[in-house]
């Protein structure tokens, strides 16, 4: 490579040195002028599972294989009480709007173990 | 703008950064918070005043001390002690709602695309660094508020998210208007709606896509906004980092998070979240009769007015013949607000509070009145808020099936000694 004899090799390095200062980091973008600058960083994070289980039965079974599959237990106890009435029509809701897999013959005995446990 | 603000939100930010750096070294080891984690977390719990109101105060991904409701798919909810501290609520205790549990844990910003399309000439994949520098920024203060807040009240019960009133916020939001995003795309003829998308997904197939609309009308006024900054930083995962639409003045059902799809559309949406989902009763103050049949019900949309005591609660005591301060913040829902309406007598006499700083039509409004109580016993507080198209907040509770859009005049007894 031709060396150009104008610029003197400090310089030329200074030049360099400001190019790379002047790229962002890989993970951040900002926005330029004018305006609020905002930073945008990648982010990672680590989400908590929800662990409580419901213990008992084989309805409890049912309920950790099919309920806490989607939705961790809060979405259940913090309920206020419901009759079994409203449990069923939740229950059914959960089946047919968002597709738990359930089976027929498993409503009527979810439903029970829900009401008694979150009475 | 106030700069003060920002760099208030910043500096707690910043600590709730080397807070969470301290928390994610502890889950390194194990990989995944377990409850007893969470639990060791807590530093203690709280009893919303509803049947089955026990919950946790725990620190979860980005947010701390907030109220855990539900872990998976999170429901965190706003301490209401906050709402007294600041007219902005700080990102690191922000309310968190998400239907769906599969939710990206990591977002590259060089990779991530949103998404323009559908009903357009001119379909658009855009970069982040697009978005931030290929469009004029917007700024403004708004009100996050879910159309289920307060849902805990409601008598008779609804089953849901059990909320107390903390799940709302206010924030300061940074971000392009979108109808400069639909200009670039260029709209075609016969376009009624555009629905929104982000990238969370049910476990199971057959979980509905978690997709909101609005009428292109509504999604072309210059307010509606595609926004990357939230209180002068960009948003917390849980809020929907690195894009969420801001609809002000309207339930944050629609502020859909981790947005990266826009879809212009020629038909009305019929999707289950517009269908079937978060539908109210198209009666005034979205009210119903417990049991109430043929209620013809339309999907959510705007605010309505609220305001809150925050620095006076249930088990308060006030002296006879000293001066109380009483404040608060309020705010009109999808219009400015007019004026706050203060009752020291139990609703008897009211007079107008004094309102702090304006930060637009959207924003919390902090509201404040001192008075000398005269007689002693029990002293029930209100505040009433009214926004500029007059409406105000009712002095009894709406219902309805879905516990939603609850405004009733807020109270508090306090003991004058």
């Amino acid at each position: 490579m031709r060396e150009l004899p104008s610029l003197r090799r400090s310089t030329v390095l200074l030049i360099v040195a400001a190019i790379v200062l002047c790229i962002p980091p890989a993970n951040a973008l900002s926005k330029r002028a004018p305006g609020p600058v905002i930073k945008l960083t990648s982010q990672t994070i680590t989400l908590p599972f929800g662990d409580r289980t419901f213990e008992g039965d084989r309805w409890a079974k049912v309920a950790n294989t099919r309920c806490l599959l989607c939705h961790s237990k809060g979405m259940i106890d913090k309920q206020p009480p419901l009759s079994p009435d409203a449990w069923k029509k939740e229950i059914l809701k959960m089946r047919s709007a968002y597709g738990c897999p359930l089976r027929d013959d498993q409503i009527d005995g979810l439903v029970n173990f829900i009401s008694q446990v979150n009475k | 703008m106030n700069r003060q603000f920002s760099r208030d939100t910043i500096d707690s930010t910043v600590l709730s950064r080397r807070t969470f750096i301290k928390l994610a070294g502890a889950f390194a080891a194990s990989g995944v918070i377990s409850a007893s984690q969470l639990s060791a977390m807590a530093a203690n719990s709280i009893d919303l005043p509803f049947g089955n109101g026990e919950r946790r105060i725990v620190n979860f991904p980005q947010k701390n001390d907030v109220i855990l409701l539900r872990t998976r798919p999170p429901l965190l909810e706003t301490p209401f002690e906050v709402f007294d501290q600041s007219v902005f609520t700080p990102n690191d205790r922000f309310f968190v709602r998400w239907h769906l549990p599969v939710i990206p844990t990591t977002i590259d910003v060089n990779t991530f695309r949103l998404r323009v399309d559908g009903h357009v000439r001119k379909p658009l994949e855009l970069t982040l660094d697009q978005i931030l520098n290929e469009f004029t920024s917007v700024e403004l203060a708004a009100v996050n508020q879910c159309s289920g807040n307060s849902r805990g009240f409601f008598s008779p019960r609804v089953p849901g998210g059990e909320w107390g009133n903390g799940a709302m916020g206010n924030a300061m939001w940074t971000g392009v208007a979108l109808k400069h995003l639909l200009a670039r795309a260029n709209v075609m003829p016969g376009a009624v709606q555009v629905r929104f998308g982000g990238l969370d997904s049910g476990e199971v197939p057959e979980t509905p896509v978690f997709l909101k609309s609005l009428s292109l009308d509504h999604a072309m006024d210059g307010q509606v906004m595609v926004a990357y900054g939230m209180n002068g930083t960009q948003l917390p995962m849980l809020n929907g980092f690195p894009l969420r639409l801001v609809v002000p003045g309207w339930y944050s059902t629609y502020w859909v998070k981790m947005l990266n799809h826009i879809e212009v559309l020629d038909q009305p949406d019929n999707n289950f979240w517009m269908r079937t989902a978060y539908l109210i009763p198209d009666t005034p103050g979205a009210s119903m009769i417990p049991g109430e049949k043929n209620v013809k019900m339309i999907p959510i949309n705007r605010m309505v007015p609220r305001s809150f005591i925050t620095n006076m609660s249930n088990d308060g005591a006030i002296k006879v013949g000293h001066r109380t301060e009483v404040r608060g913040i309020a705010f009109g829902g999808d219009a400015a607000l007019k004026e706050v309406a203060f009752s020291a007598d139990g609703g008897t006499n009211w007079q107008p509070a004094r309102l702090g700083k304006d930060h637009g039509g959207y924003s919390f409004r902090q509201w404040h009145i001192s008075f000398t109580p005269d007689r002693k016993g029990p002293s029930t507080m209100m505040v009433r808020a009214t926004n500029i198209n007059g409406e105000t907040q009712p002095a009894t509770p709406n219902w309805n099936t879905g516990g939603y859009m609850r405004n009733v005049i807020e109270q508090v007894t306090v003991r004058a000694d």
